[in-house]
Parts: structure tokens; sequence; C-alpha cells
């Protein structure tokens, strides 16, 4: 029972819970109707494509007014307030919720985490060798395609569809790659959105993008963590507000701290700047931070790394959390 | 011999072109033929573009209706200004309205319901609120209100005020001609999965042709007989012309395949670095 005492185990009780909301909750919590979702502008993957689902991300509904109504602007500015409100009430809704939760959502709620999270451990289970880390120079190639894809997909071909310059297919362009989208809809039973679609040679190439990118994201979380976590965009997105977020990891400024790269080890998204003593309390929430805690259950020291919620402090490293941890650890793994 | 087996084949057809008489029955339809104006395009819909206020006629009477009412999203009622026996489609508010219309002639009370998807001011009423409020005293009431596709199924419920009405014929029918006769369960409940009976699909130049289907049904209550239609209009499903399934399946195992062999490159080069 202590076994089960950790805060990865509340965190997957957590992620389970918000799965079956995101991906199931239309059933229970809202209805079929747009009207009805929670948020509509949740900084997650959880996708519109369900229409099972209890809400959906914020990607989606920004795409949307980036084409239709901010780009309308430059053409007419007529009624510019009107429509810039739904961008704006997008906008600020998902500015409350980071601020809120923050990454959390990324690490505790997100749908298509958690699909990663669960093959990677059916994985070990069948004993596939997992790679523990990519290379430092993989990690900092990977980075940036965050912001390529969240400035591009997100932002500037809807845009430019909306001026006319693009054709319309990239007007919604990342939802047509996006690997939530069959996921979650696969998950209801839906097989529709695993696709190729014929209609244009662009189309075409998005849809064979999405499902060879989902492919892949299969088979690397079968022995990377967090595979597309990494280049996921709404990190980008978070990452623009998070200097408001409440929940964030910091590491207070102490000689204990060894830089034996415990931390780094545990990290999924392999953020190896947590693993470098600071000099007073600081705040390392890294733009890749999901906030899974693992950094603050894998220090082996005390106080040295906790995670906060505003001034309060929610969860602090210790030894013998640690040794707890390590030891659940190789059970798990069968070593 | 072939006389008899020609009123074995047409006897049902004549009973029911009575039972579902065009004359006991209204319906609402586009003002211009969808053929013309009602199209979608695989390439998504034209924005930027100001789209002209959809106008829709009503069918099946020569009379003005007693009554012509629409349902805005915030759920207010407002009459609907008749011209030349056509009416536009109220604007103002992002969400669905429903347009109502009444009458009757000869002990027949004839309703026709159209639910019609606008744009504008966003407001946060549910359209599950819109379609189980009581529009007229015998509906059927789509569950949910989707844009309706060819080839999936959807589900309606009878109602009698308000209350599901079960065991009675609600007949189904598309432009296109397909037709067909369900029978509601003790819910209430029919079930059906939009034809696909498009025909000359040209998705690529961005005109795909939406077609029109219309559910009637009647019952005799006190003397008096009511008949109600739905109608709507139903595009064609991409699964069904321009988008595989069954290709998209395959380019996810042959993503997954590559995948593996990354792996399977990376631990040989893990292999070789070690050793």
């Amino acid at each position: 029972m202590d076994k089960l005492l950790t805060v990865t185990a509340l965190r997957r009780v957590v992620q389970a819970a918000f799965f079956m909301f995101f991906v199931y909750g239309g059933y229970v919590f809202s209805t079929y109707y747009t009207t009805d979702k929670l948020t509509r502008a949740l900084p997650a993957l959880s996708c519109a494509f369900d229409e099972k689902g209890g809400d959906y991300c914020a990607l989606i509904a920004l795409q949307h007014q980036t084409h239709h109504r901010l780009s309308s602007l430059v053409k007419d500015s007529e009624n510019a307030m009107v429509k810039m409100i739904p961008t704006a009430v997008t906008i600020g809704t998902v500015v409350v919720l980071v601020a809120l939760l923050g990454k959390a959502f990324c690490g505790w709620g997100c749908p298509l985490g958690f699909f990663q999270e669960l093959t990677s451990l059916i994985a070990q289970k069948l004993k596939f060798r997992q790679i523990e880390s990519l290379t430092p120079s993989v990690v900092s190639k990977l980075r940036p395609i965050k912001w390529v894809i969240f400035l591009l997909f997100v932002l500037i071909f809807p845009f430019l569809t909306g001026l006319g310059f693009l054709s319309e297919e990239l007007g919604s362009p990342y939802c047509l790659i996006c690997p939530s989208r069959i996921v979650t809809t696969l998950a209801t039973g839906d097989a529709s959105q695993a696709y190729i679609s014929t209609a244009t040679p662009l189309y075409f190439a998005l849809s064979l993008i999405a499902d060879l990118m989902f492919g892949l994201m299969v088979a690397f979380a079968l022995f990377v963590r967090q595979p597309f976590c990494r280049i996921c965009p709404i990190l980008a997105l978070q990452s623009s507000f998070k200097f408001l977020s409440l929940p964030r990891l910091v590491k207070n400024g102490s000689s204990s701290c060894d830089s034996c790269g415990q931390c780094a080890k545990a990290c999924p998204m392999d953020i190896r700047e947590i693993s470098k003593p600071q000099e007073k309390q600081t705040n390392i929430t890294h733009t890749d931070c999901t906030m899974c805690a693992r950094c603050v259950e894998f220090c082996p020291h005390n106080n040295v790394l906790s995670f906060k919620y505003g001034p309060f402090y929610m969860f602090k490293s210790s030894k013998d959390y640690f040794k707890k941890r390590v030891k659940i650890d190789k059970w798990w793994k069968g070593s | 011999m072939q006389q008899f087996l020609l009123s074995i084949i047409f006897l049902p057809l004549l009973l029911l072109s009575t039972v579902f008489g065009d004359d006991d029955f209204i319906r609402f339809a586009p003002k211009i033929s969808c053929h013309e104006d009602n199209s979608t395009s695989a390439t998504g819909h034209e924005h930027g573009k100001k789209r002209e206020t959809p106008k829709f006629t009503i069918l099946g009477t020569d009379m003005l209706p007693q009554s012509l009412e629409c349902y805005l999203p915030t759920l207010e009622k407002q009459s609907l200004p008749l011209k030349d026996g056509v009416f536009s489609q109220p604007a103002g508010y992002s969400g669905f309205y429903a347009a109502v219309a009444m009458v009757s002639e000869n002990n027949i009370s004839k309703s026709a319901v159209r639910y019609m998807r606008g744009m504008g001011r966003n407001i946060n009423i549910s359209t599950a609120k819109l379609t189980d409020m009581q529009k007229t005293k015998f509906e059927i009431v789509p569950q949910p209100l989707p844009r309706y596709l060819s080839s999936k199924k959807y589900t309606f419920v009878l109602k009698f005020d308000s209350l599901p009405l079960a065991h009675t014929d609600v007949l189904f029918e598309t432009e296109n001609g397909s037709k067909s006769t369900l029978t509601t369960n003790e819910g209430g409940k029919i079930e059906i999965t939009m034809p696909n009976d498009f025909s000359n699909i040209d998705f690529k130049n961005g005109k795909n042709k939406n077609s029109e289907f219309w559910l009637c049904a009647s019952v005799d209550k006190g003397g008096v007989k009511y008949t109600t239609t739905l109608s709507s209009a139903y595009s064609p499903n991409p699964s069904d012309w321009w988008q595989s399934k069954n290709l998209g399946f395959a380019v996810i195992f042959v993503g997954f395949l590559g995948g593996m062999l990354i792996y399977r490159k990376t631990l040989a080069k893990k292999a070789d670095n070690n050793g």
C-alpha cells in the first residue's frame, strides 16, 4: 500500500481522471454542443474533433480566430472590438488557467501526455529497453521545433490564409497534423480521423504528416519518454504566460546540491538545466517543464527542490522520499 | 399474373403515399435550390466573403401559415415576416435558430420545424435547451443537432406534448430520392443512417453539393390529425469520397515501423559505443 503513496501515483490518478473528463466528459458533464464545453480554451491537447469530450484545446480556437477574425481586421477594421472579443476571451481564459495550474496541464492533465506515459509504462512491462535520456545535442535541436510549430501552424499560416495569401487548407493547419486528434477520437471508437485525404495535394501532405507523426509517436513512446511533448506547441503557448503561473518548480539556494544530476536524469523532458546549483531560491520552471514532479521525487537531498503554489510549499525533496522512490522504481522495472 | 405481381409491388407504395400524402404535410426548404446555393467544400468554407442571408420557403400549403416564428439561440421567440412566400434567416447570434410554421386546415394541424445555423455574437446557452423546448404540439426532435453527413447514424425523438411517442411511423425522404419508413421505439426514438446518395461530387473545385432530407410523421389525437416535419441539409461524408481510413491506418503503420527502425538503430549505435 505504501508503494502507492507517491506523487507519481497521485499524478496517474489525476491524469486518468482528466483523461476521462477531456475525452468522454461530454457524456456526463457537458453535452455534444460547443456551448456546453467547459472552457473551450484549454492549454492542453484535448481535441475538439472528439465530440464526446468535456472540453477542448485553445489551439483550435486560436487558429480559427486568427484565420477568420484577426485577419479580417487588416482588410476591414470596422467593428474591430467585436472581431477581437473571441480572441481576447480565448487568451484571457488561457491566462487564467495557466495562472491557476500552469504547466501542470501538461504533466497532470493532457490526454496525449497520459497516452504517451501509458504506452511507455506498457513498454517497460514488456521489457522494451528504454533510452533513458536524449543527448544534449538532440535535445537542443528539438527545443525550437515547438516554437516553429506554434508560430507557423497556429498563428502565421491561419493569418495569411485569412488574408487570402494561402489556400484554405492552411486555415487550421495544426489540427490537421495533431496526433491528439487521432488519439482522442480513436479512444471514443471513432476512426474517421485516421485518414489520408486526396482532396488536394496540400490536404494529402498534411494528412500524410499527421498519420506518419502519429505512428512515429506511438513507436517512440515505447522507448523514449514523452516524445511528442518535446515539440508540442502547447508548451510554447503556456510559456508565453508562465511568469503568471502560481505553481512553480523552485530550487533553494543551498550547499546541499552537489549537482549529482539525479533530477535531470529523472526528468522525462531531459531538462538538464535543473541540476545546476543556485545561490538563492530560484524559480527554475523551464519552458519544457511539464510539472510532473519527478525531479523533486528523485532529488536525494532535503529541501533542495520543491514545488510551490504561490507562497505555499506543496512538495519538497527529501532523502527518505528519494530512497522510497528509487525502491519503487526498481520494483516497477523489475530490477 | 403480371398484374398481380405489379399490384403486390405498387399497393404498399400506394398505401404509403396515402398515409404520407403530400397534402398533409408542410415543410421548410431553402429558397434557392440547394444544388446551386447550399454547397460545402473539401477545402473548407470560403471565408472573408460575405455570406448571403439564407432564405427559406414553406412547401405543402397554398395558405399563409397561421403562425411562423423563430426561436433564437437565446431561446427568445420572434415572428418571421414572410415576403412573397419567402423568409430570411434571422441573424445576430452564433448558434442555432429554430423556425417553426403552423397551418391548421380541415381538422388537420400541420407543423414544420427547421434548425438553422447562424453566425454572430457568442452566447452561452446550450443548443440542447433549444431542441428540448416544446415548439409545437407534435414535433421531431434531433438528438443531438449536428452537421448531418452521409453514412453517419443520427437519432431523433418523436414527441407529442413534449412526451415521446412510441410505435409511430416516420417517413424519411431525401432530395436525392432516398426514401424509407421507420417506426419509433418505446422511447419515441428512431435512428437513421443518412444515405450516401450523392452523385457527381466535384470536391476538388470546392463544390460539394449538399442535399435536403425531411422526416414526416402524423398522429390522430382527439379527432384532430397532427402532422409534423423536420427538414435539414446534409452533406457528403468525406470518408465516403476523398478520405481513406485504410490508407490512413497503413501510413500510421509505416510511421510506427519507421519509429521501430530508429529504435533498433539507436540501440545498435549504443551497443557499438559501449563495446
